[in-house]
């Protein structure tokens, strides 16, 4: 399967900030607003996966990692399958970014299922 | 000044030797007026052979020794990063990408030192590695996590432990007290791995 490659140090910013936009520049939730979250649905669309390159930046705060990962589960309601299926993530320089990102998506994942049966 | 003493060592010692020879007679023990040229080649060899090995071990150890004070001298670096940054959080609050960008700058150094130990043969006490990592990972989380709301949660009931303004995050007492006591704790755990590089 081919796959649509983000390298957030050089196409968004060698320097990420925090969460939200209102909070200052480089935020995660505008990364997966105007990067991540438009990559996923054309690989969805088209058949492809998503390769999300961490490396090359200054360093990552965890929230700013929470909101991208986590939040395309919380906020844009991509299905926890399919972003099982086609997301790819490569952190050599911190290799357990990997591990807190699968982390960040099953956790929002467990949060919605509650919040979603619990609504019933 | 060391070839010196060696010079004087060895005149010491034949002088020795010689006024030994003077004073005492072994027994069914003569010294001969003529010289073997083959027992004297041979006896010249095991010399020469003797003191090369001993220049090359000598200066074998003595390159392991520098190699291990540079990096000594390296962690120390780290250790004054980390004494440092603690000392730059003081005001309590801080740019919020230079908080990401600061524990990720001391992992990466650390793990420079990995390297290094492993090039030069010298013990790299992975365990204790090991647990500074994790408290680098954990500081992180401190300076940089706070959750977000959960679905349903009132605006003005959600107070995370950090607040960011125009980059700069703010943190909470409480968080303020855990960052501090990490930053403690690591720097104690990088002095400890210093000296343990010092023993090994």
């Amino acid at each position: 399967m081919d796959s649509i490659k983000i390298k957030v140090a050089k196409d968004f910013s060698p320097f990420p900030g925090s969460r939200y936009e209102k909070e200052g520049e480089n935020s995660g939730e505008k990364f997966r607003r105007d990067f991540l979250a438009p990559a996923f649905k054309k690989a969805i669309d088209e058949d492809k996966k998503v390769l999300v390159d961490l490396d090359g930046t200054a360093g990552y705060g965890t929230s700013f990692l929470e909101e991208i990962f986590g939040g395309l589960v919380r906020d844009n309601d991509f299905d926890y399958k399919e972003i099982k299926k086609r997301l790819d993530i490569i952190s050599l320089e911190e290799e357990y970014l990997e591990e807190d990102a699968w982390e960040f998506i099953d956790d929002a994942h467990s949060a919605k299922k509650s919040s979603d049966e619990a609504s019933i | 000044m060391k070839l010196l003493f060696n010079a004087l060592l060895i005149l010491s010692c034949l002088a020795i030797g010689f006024a030994a020879a003077k004073i005492y007679s072994i027994p069914y023990f003569s010294i001969k007026n003529e010289l073997d040229p083959i027992a004297l080649f041979s006896a010249l060899v095991s010399v020469l052979v003797l003191y090369f090995l001993y220049t090359f071990i000598d200066k074998d150890k003595e390159d392991r020794v520098r190699e291990k004070d540079l990096i000594l001298g390296r962690i120390e670096e780290i250790y004054q990063l980390i004494k440092s940054q603690s000392f730059e959080f003081g005001s309590s609050s801080i740019e919020y990408s230079t908080a990401a960008a600061n524990t990720k700058r001391v992992r990466v150094l650390l793990l420079s030192i990995e390297d290094l130990l492993k090039e030069v043969g010298v013990n790299h006490h992975k365990k204790e590695l090991d647990s500074i990592l994790l408290e680098i990972r954990k500081l992180n989380n401190l300076l940089t996590y706070y959750r977000p709301p959960e679905t349903g949660e009132i605006m003005h009931d959600y107070i995370p432990d950090i607040v960011v303004r125009d980059n700069i995050a703010h943190y909470s007492t409480n968080r303020l007290k855990q960052i501090n006591s990490s930053y403690d704790k690591l720097k104690t755990q990088v002095l400890a791995y210093q000296l343990k590089i010092n023993r090994a």
